[in-house]
């Protein structure tokens, strides 16, 4: 089902950590998303951050409340982007054989006998 | 190739198990989803599972162990059924042909893919989430978690779905199970972390728990995620300890106490042994894959951030925990070591940097399979009796004792006919 026209891009974000306080809430906040499992990271200024992702009108609320907030990228802007590498090549299809993986094969050992 | 569609997933699957017949097993999982779409795991072994751990009565060795590969639980996460895929086409290609596997600087023998196809029986389900992976095909801007159930959405289409990994049945009551405040899944059907209206209340969830009912012998379970380039260990809700067995999430004097990030109130219990045994085995993982091109992926337990090792990301309901507590929960049901690997530092890479995650996260897989081989002859100083003793040895011997039997019986009768006054 198509999404509605109106439906507002979400932006991934990180957020800086100023507290255990300001983290509790805003894990405990279910309109921010963490993706998989939350986890925070440093980066390379040695600033401790979260990443999240975030509905696009929602990242002022976030900073009304007191967070600081970086946007890293429209996370919806790039997948729409990458949508064209989707289903492109299926080499899966009626009549053709399996693919091999992407690997490359180890020769067999000279006394190893074919399945 | 590229990123595959959902009718492109169904056609590898359904390739793969008719191109690899003997050892390439199409499993059909029972649930339809809610939009009516069938979901498929692939078996990949040449002996098949027993419904008990009793011996082989052919082979009389010990039941092949199984090792499941779940994949497409959360649909943002693209490249998780091509993984699966990519996965299963070099195991069985490699097998058939008696070779081995590289995986950039990862390589494993011939021996090694054969000990994987014939002492273990491997279960991938490349898409245990097709309707929310159809959903993000056709909207990829959506930045889809969940599954497609509308039921608690209140026809707002943008609270439609459940988490299905924090729908499984552990732990899933969280306002009851965790202290106030601590939020490892949310009640609110808006929110990607929606648990659902009930433990297993998803289809998606009950096709999991299905095949880890029907094969008893899955001994090994990852769920494939995106991303943050860890490998994850028990357990999810809180910090481990493996000193006071009361203090356990069977035990409900500790409801409302656990989930703190101090780490002093309540921790989980697990046995010494698991935990060495889940500590070793996310470690090789991770060695595996960080062996292909230096990608640095960490192995750590679930429940811990990566800065100063606090734990304040608890879960409830998610399928690696879960998989373990069954046999704690229900006596009878079959331990199973529950891991999560999240590959990968976006949603959806590149395809260009896609198929290098694949050759990363399937040589962590192959290993973790490696690990899970049994011993070729768990008792190799019965070795020459249990060859007396095959069926196959016995049946002639015993068929020639008949005969030998016989012809003695028939030699009496006759040397008695023949004897003076008969």
């Amino acid at each position: 089902m198509p999404e509605p026209a109106d439906t507002p891009d979400v932006l991934q974000i990180e957020i800086r950590l100023q507290s255990a306080e300001s983290l509790r809430r805003l894990l405990a906040n279910p309109l921010v998303d963490f993706g998989c499992r939350a986890a925070t990271r440093r980066r390379p200024d040695g600033v401790v951050v979260i990443d999240a992702f975030i509905a696009a009108p929602l990242v002022d609320t976030l900073r009304r409340d007191g967070h600081e907030v970086d946007v890293v990228a429209n996370a919806s802007a790039v997948a729409r982007e990458r949508a064209v590498e989707v289903g492109r090549a299926d080499l899966f299809e009626r009549g053709r054989p399996s693919r091999r993986g992407l690997v490359r094969d180890v020769p067999a050992r000279p006394d190893a006998e074919a399945h | 190739m590229g990123y595959l569609t959902v009718p492109q997933i169904n056609t590898a699957i359904l390739r793969l198990a008719a191109n690899h017949a003997g050892i390439c097993e199409l499993i059909a999982l029972p649930e339809a989803t809610y939009e009516g779409r069938a979901t498929f795991a692939l078996r990949i072994g040449t002996r098949s599972p027993t419904r008990s751990g009793f011996l082989d009565p052919v082979r009389l060795v010990p039941p092949p162990v199984g090792v499941l590969f779940l994949c497409g639980v959360h649909a943002r996460e693209r490249g998780g059924p091509e993984i699966a895929i990519a996965f299963a086409a070099d195991l069985l290609w490699a097998y058939e042909r008696g070779q081995g596997l590289r995986y950039g600087g990862k390589e494993f023998s011939a021996s090694d893919v054969e000990a994987i196809v014939e002492r273990l029986n491997v279960f991938v389900v490349p898409m245990v989430n097709p309707d929310g992976v159809h959903h993000v095909v056709q909207n990829p801007g959506s930045n889809w978690r969940k599954n497609r159930n509308p039921a608690d959405g209140g026809g707002n289409p943008g609270c439609y779905g459940v988490d299905i990994n924090r729908n499984f049945p552990f732990l899933w009551d969280f306002p009851k199970h965790f202290a106030p405040g601590v939020a490892p899944a949310s009640i609110n059907p808006c929110a990607e972390t929606y648990r659902g209206a009930g433990p297993a209340s998803e289809p998606e969830t009950r096709n999991v728990r299905w095949l880890l009912d029907r094969y008893p012998s899955i001994g090994r379970m990852m769920d494939v995620h995106s991303w943050r380039r860890r490998v994850l260990h028990l357990w999810g809700d809180d910090e481990n300890q493996s000193a006071d067995p009361s203090m356990s999430f069977l035990n409900p004097a500790w409801d409302g106490r656990r989930g703190l990030d101090d780490g002093t109130v309540y921790r989980e219990f697990i046995p010494a042994a698991d935990r060495f045994a889940v500590v070793t085995l996310a470690a090789r993982v991770r060695d595996a894959i960080t062996a292909v091109r230096g990608e640095p992926y960490t192995a750590i337990q679930s429940i811990a951030l990566n800065i100063d090792g606090k734990d304040w990301f608890p879960t409830s309901g998610a399928s690696d925990d879960y998989s373990y507590s069954r046999h704690l929960a229900e006596p009878g049901k079959s331990k199973v070591y529950g891991f999560t690997l999240e590959f990968g530092t976006e949603f959806h890479p590149p395809w260009a940097e896609m198929e290098s995650i694949i050759l990363d996260v399937n040589a962590g897989m192959l290993e973790f399979c490696l690990a899970a081989v049994p011993p070729a002859d768990p008792f190799p100083e019965y070795a020459e009796w249990r060859r007396l003793l095959r069926w196959q040895t016995l049946v002639p011997v015993l068929g020639l004792a008949a005969l030998a039997g016989g012809a003695w019986l028939v030699s009496r009768a006759l040397a008695a006919a023949r004897r003076p006054g008969a």
